[in-house]
């Protein structure tokens, strides 16, 4: 049995601790995150479901090609409350897109943010990376 | 009272079950070809106990060496129940198989029947168990006279058994196999009153042996009056202070579902599901009598709300009926309302039977995926 | 023709309650806390209330995600938010881990590809961690509490108290079998019978079949449901040892459909295919 003190501590941490935005799953399990990426390209597909709204985009690379790129971001619920909604992104806008690449290589990755190009505007993607601590520093 | 009996008795004959496997999980047909026989005799490599389908690796010596085959079986709460273990047959064990190959050219067989060396004898056959013939009794009802969908206190249980595991018009007559298979395509004109274009990819499925099903290809919930056909079962668990029915299923993935009986109007929820059209639908319920009438919508396309593939549309609209006329009978009845895939509204019903004493089997779809 | 009378004079707690109503408080973004917590609602039966109250929604959300603190803090670890640091629970190095468990732990927090990620049901306090809402539902008539969740799986789990045994031809499952009685106000339950196919936590604390937990549920306040566990498992640790967190009351939040096979992609990215599955 803990001695009572901590047991103490551990309880007022619980209370004080943040209700943090639990991530359905590990980020690292698929993503890496000392690939950073950037694309941009025009949305060929949006899958508006759970447990990750996928959206994929007809990307250029230096040589003119076009490649399709898929990036993931939180779930619709989550989503939905930071300025998203289903009807949100149309086939052929055109969006740049920051994140990390799938631990798989190029063609994949997870979106940090998402910037319209149309209208300069940025929405955060809800991304399962860099979630906030479930910790306090200190009890 | 007698009109809704007559109508489901109608509906429970018209579909004849064929020699079915017990498998729901998917139509044998559409990954291994009935034309296609084979026997083999190896080694056993390996075994898979998991759900939705066992599956046993030999080695089978042939003309160019040894090919490793793959062997399908069905679930292991079937192959438990008919007294099959996981150790039943063990690496090292020769065994012979006859069944019939892949489509795909692969080596994999669906086994329709095993024998292993050492003893001679059949292995992982299914004894089909009958519904149990328990003693039934008057429709349980709480205390205020109200039906109940659930076990009686002190008892367990639960609904398996559906009379019928195809969705079709009633009044219709077709056969087809436990999964829902056409045994004559053309019979697609009679299962119910489909739009052309719906008609069309209907017939489609059934050619390609229902092989697009995605609870099939990636473990899709059966929405719909499907939850009601599939194997492993249904219970209903009533929280009356809170208006609420929790609907458990023991099959497909044990997932629930809610019937709000509130009064509340059909939407989602801001920080929930507001946006997403779902696979079990919106569901709000009220009693009226002994029937509970629970109207179903919102769902989405990313399944097959049938055993067999009949379409819909993001427009579905179902009615469900559920009563209890006696205590072993759950009568469900369900009216179809899609007007992107059916010309007129249409019904269908069938019964449940209660199975006493046990739980719902512990099933996930999501077993033996990688 | 029948009425259908809500129970609400049976909850007569209101009485107890009508002062401490939580205010409508979104929890999403790591708030504080709800309103000061009243104490724990109950039944004019006596019996411990565990959802909302009839008419209010609510369900819970566990606080944190682990059953064990890092010996050192570790910020820069991209995986800082699965672990915890200094939360009063056991450390690390002093769970007993045999060797080999050890050393497949360390392997598992790089990544932390967990089942639970492909869909997979997970038991013990995984279960538990399971986000966007648990519920803890009591059914004396037939004497069986159920825990149902709305992420992941999408699915329940269910706590026998009607005085039956494990079976003895058990077969291994994700969730286990679980029977259980009450002390008081705390549902204890003992279960077995689980499968390797899982992680019991998120950062992939190891188990055998062999696993054996006693788990404890308190709703100590309005706000707070206490879980404790002891984790026994002669094939993965050297002697039992215990863990444990809270769940926290979301009001406001219904449980909602969610399906982890929609469009779950991992297997995918990852490379991970079957031989015999589409």
């Amino acid at each position: 049995m803990r001695p009572p003190s901590r047991l103490l501590a551990w309880s007022i941490g619980m209370l004080l601790s943040a209700a943090p935005i639990i991530a359905h799953h590990a980020f690292t399990a698929e993503f890496d995150a000392s690939k950073p990426v950037t694309i941009r390209g025009f949305v060929t597909k949006v899958e508006w479901t759970n447990p990750h709204v996928w959206v994929y985009l007809d990307v250029k690379d230096q040589a003119g090609a076009w490649k399709n790129w898929g990036f993931e971001m939180g779930a619709p619920h989550q989503l939905q409350t930071r300025g998203w909604s289903r009807e949100l992104l149309k086939i052929g806008d055109e969006l740049v897109v920051e994140g990390s690449m799938a631990k798989s290589g190029p063609g994949r990755m997870n979106g940090r943010n998402v910037t319209f190009a149309a209208t300069g505007k940025k929405l955060g993607a809800v991304s399962s990376e860099g979630q906030t601590t479930s910790a306090p520093a200190t009890p | 009272m007698k009109h809704a009996v007559i109508r489901f008795l109608t509906a429970g004959l018209a579909v004849c079950l064929l020699s079915a496997p017990i498998s729901g999980h998917h139509e044998i047909a559409a990954k291994f070809d009935p034309a296609k026989t084979v026997t083999l005799r190896g080694v056993v490599t390996g075994v898979e106990w998991l759900n939705p389908h066992v599956h046993i690796y030999m080695n089978v010596p042939g003309a160019r060496g040894i090919t490793n085959w793959a062997v399908e079986l069905e679930s292991v709460v079937d192959l438990r129940e008919s007294g099959w273990r996981q150790d039943s047959v063990k690496p090292g064990d020769t065994v012979s198989v006859e069944g019939i190959v892949a489509r795909d050219g692969s080596s994999q067989v669906w086994s329709r029947s095993m024998t292993l060396a050492r003893t001679g004898k059949q292995v992982f056959n299914i004894t089909a168990r009958p519904a149990t013939a328990s003693a039934s009794g008057p429709t349980p009802r709480w205390p205020d006279g109200q039906p109940r969908l659930g076990p009686p206190a002190g008892e367990t249980g639960y609904w398996g058994h559906p009379s019928a595991t195809m969705l079709v018009q009633a009044g219709a007559n077709v056969q087809a196999d436990a999964q829902g298979l056409l045994r004559n395509p053309a019979d697609v004109d009679k299962v119910a009153p489909l739009q052309t274009w719906a008609r069309g990819l209907y017939y489609l499925r059934q050619r390609e042996f229902l092989r697009d099903d995605p609870m099939y290809q990636s473990c899709l919930p059966p929405g719909g009056p499907r939850m009601f056909q599939v194997p492993y079962g249904i219970q209903f668990m009533e929280e009356r202070d809170r208006q609420r029915i929790w609907v458990f299923m023991g099959g497909a993935n044990h997932n629930w579902r809610h019937i709000y009986l509130d009064g509340r109007e059909q939407k989602g929820q801001v920080t929930g599901d507001a946006d997403n059209p779902l696979f079990f639908g919106r569901s709000v319920g009220k009693w009226e009598g002994d029937t509970l009438v629970v109207d179903l919508k919102d769902f989405n396309e990313r399944f097959w709300f049938s055993n067999g593939g009949l379409p819909h549309t993001d427009m579905l609209h179902l009615i469900e009926r559920y009563s209890r006329p006696d205590h072993n009978t759950l009568r469900y009845e369900v009216t179809v309302d899609d007007p992107g895939a059916y010309t007129k509204t249409w019904t269908s019903a069938w019964t449940l039977t209660w199975v006493p004493n046990e739980e719902l089997p512990v099933y996930y779809c999501q077993d033996n995926r990688p | 023709m029948h009425h259908r009378i809500v129970g609400l004079s049976s909850l007569a707690v209101a009485l107890l309650l009508a002062t401490a109503v939580p205010p409508a408080f979104s929890q999403g973004r790591g708030g504080a806390p709800a309103a000061p917590a009243a104490p724990t609602p109950r039944g004019t039966d006596g019996r411990v209330i565990w959802g909302a109250l009839p008419g209010h929604k609510g369900v819970w959300n566990a606080v944190g995600s682990t059953l064990w603190d890092l010996d050192k803090a570790d910020p820069g670890n991209p995986n800082a938010a699965f672990s915890s640091f200094n939360t009063g629970k056991i450390k690390l190095s002093e769970v007993p881990l045999q060797p080999w468990a050890r050393q497949l732990l360390n392997e598992r927090m790089v990544d932390l590809n967990e089942p639970y990620t492909r869909c997979k049901p997970s038991g013990g306090a995984r279960n538990l961690f399971t986000p966007y809402g648990t519920e803890f539902l009591d059914f004396p008539e037939q004497k069986r509490f159920v825990i149902t969740n709305t992420g992941g799986p999408h699915t329940y789990r269910i706590i026998y108290y009607d005085g039956r045994p494990h079976p003895k031809d058990l077969e291994p499952s994700y969730l286990g079998h679980s029977i259980g009685h009450w002390e008081g106000d705390t549902l204890v339950f003992d279960t077995i019978g689980f499968n390797e196919r899982f992680w019991i936590d998120r950062q992939g604390t190891p188990h055998t079949n062999q696993l054996h937990l006693v788990e404890r549920l308190t709703r100590t306040d309005s706000n707070t449901i206490k879980y404790e566990v002891t984790i026994e498992d002669p094939g993965a640790y050297t002697a039992p040892w215990k863990g444990g967190f809270n769940l926290r009351f979301t009001p406001d939040q219904e449980s909602f459909e969610f399906m982890c096979q929609d469009n779950m992609k991992t297997s995918e990215i990852n490379g991970e295919t079957s031989r015999v599955v589409p």
